[in-house]
Formats: C-alpha cells, sequence, structure tokens
C-alpha cells in the first residue's frame, strides 16, 4: 500500500456516526418508533410533501408553457394585422 | 450482549462510511446509514449482515440520485447546504481536508471502488461482484481515480511551495 491509499485509508479510519445518531440506531424503542412512522402520520407528511414537490414542478411548466403559447399568439397576430 | 452491541457498532460505523464514500456529505451519509439500516431490521432481522447493509445502502442512493435527475428543482436546497456544510470544516469527521475536496472531485463510482479497493481491502472480482461491473472495469475505475487524486494533491503541494516561496522572496 502505498502513501496515497494510506493518506485514503487514514481519511475513512477517521469518519464515524455520530454519537447520537448511534445511539439512536443502536436503542430499540427508537428503532420501534421509526418502524411505526411509515404507516404513521410522518409517512402521510412525507408522501404529502413529495406530492406537492411533483406539482411544484407541473405547474411551472405549465406556466411556463402558456407564457410561451401567448408569445406566439401574439407574434401570430401582429403579422396577420 | 456487549461484544455484540460492539459488533453493531462497528457494523453502522462501516455503513456510515461506505455511505460517505457513495454521497461525499456528512448529513446524507448519516440519513443513508439510517433509512437503510431501519430497513434492513425490518426486513432481515436484529443482525444484519455486512455486505446485505452496503448493498441496502447503495440502492437507496441510487434512487436518490435517480429521484434528483426526475425532479432536479428539488435538490436546490440540498445543493445550497452542501455549499454551506463545504466551507464548515466542523462537519467532517477528517482533518485531511485536502484529500477530502479531492475524494468530493471524484466521481461516486470511483470513490465508492476506492474505497471498498483501499479501505475494506476487497479483491478487483469481489468488487465487481458488489457493484455488478466486470473486474475490468473495476480496475481501470480503481487506476482513474488514483490518478485524479494524485493530480489534486500534487497540485495542492506545488501551490504551497509557491506560496512559501513567494512569502520568502518577500520577507527578504
Amino acid at each position: 500500500m502505498n502513501e496515497q491509499d494510506q493518506r485514503v485509508r487514514d481519511h475513512y479510519e477517521k469518519m464515524s456516526l455520530p454519537k447520537e445518531r448511534l445511539e439512536h440506531l443502536l436503542n430499540a424503542e427508537g428503532l420501534e418508533a421509526d418502524e411505526k412512522a411509515p404507516n404513521g402520520l410522518l409517512a402521510r407528511l412525507h408522501s404529502l410533501s413529495e406530492h406537492y414537490r411533483n406539482m411544484h414542478s407541473v405547474y411551472r411548466n405549465t406556466a411556463l408553457g402558456m407564457v410561451a403559447t401567448c408569445f406566439v399568439v401574439l407574434a401570430l397576430s401582429s403579422k396577420i394585422s | 450482549m456487549a461484544k455484540a452491541k460492539l459488533t453493531l457498532e462497528e457494523l453502522l460505523h462501516s455503513a456510515y462510511r461506505y455511505a460517505q464514500a457513495l454521497c461525499a456529505h456528512a448529513e446524507m451519509a448519516e440519513d443513508l446509514v439510517h433509512e437503510g439500516w431501519l430497513k434492513a431490521l425490518k426486513n432481515h432481522g436484529p443482525t444484519p449482515d455486512k455486505a446485505l447493509l452496503f448493498t441496502i445502502i447503495r440502492n437507496l442512493y441510487i434512487d436518490d440520485v435517480r429521484h434528483k435527475t426526475r425532479f432536479p428543482s428539488d435538490s436546490f436546497d440540498e445543493h445550497a447546504m452542501a455549499d454551506h456544510h463545504s466551507s464548515d470544516p466542523s462537519h467532517y469527521a477528517s482533518e485531511d481536508r485536502i484529500l477530502s475536496q479531492a475524494l468530493e472531485q471524484l466521481r461516486s463510482i470511483e470513490r465508492e471502488v476506492l474505497f471498498l479497493w483501499v479501505f475494506e481491502g476487497h479483491t478487483a472480482a469481489e468488487i465487481g461482484t458488489l457493484t455488478s461491473q466486470s473486474r475490468g472495469t473495476v480496475l481501470s475505475l480503481i487506476h482513474r481515480a488514483k490518478g485524479k487524486l494524485k493530480v489534486h494533491l500534487d497540485q495542492h503541494e506545488h501551490q504551497q511551495l509557491s506560496l512559501v516561496k513567494g512569502n520568502g522572496k518577500e520577507s527578504s
């Protein structure tokens, strides 16, 4: 193993999951709570926010489409007149 | 019991390192491990296998990348967060900032392969099986990743030397 590989190895060696998160994951009660969450309020909130995120991009694309259509109509009408 | 807990702790730390190698972002890595761990416990019992946990984390990461590609507007806030964190050294467990920056510049697949090779000590064939690639592809990815790292680290060293020389001339 050369010096660079050793440096990469040391870099990853120093990394560790923060204590708070580690204890939460090792804690059985915490896990049970998290396991219950997908069927509960948190999961519904999550899916709702996901829905609004998707709708946001749909609305944005529709608005852009309408603006583009307006420009085309204006350009055509000015040409005709 | 204490030994089993220690093993689970080690497993979680390994998973975190692997997630860091995939995404190069501390908080995202934590979330990947959290979600992957819960999934592993739910579907595969209280003592999940290391390879299984790594595969779950990898799949979650790929799903996340696909989601961001499909809905690019969603990732706006996360990019801002990443920039903010990259300027704050307290968010990095490692103090080797130069190497962190160099690793961030690699593609995620290169970081992953390099991690599995250098840190986990897998052979190219094993990495190929884990990441569904041929041995040749794995070897070329490792070679490319090491080359990019070397270029970045040499560049930084060169800059440091020229800075020191510049300061020496000014002082004389």
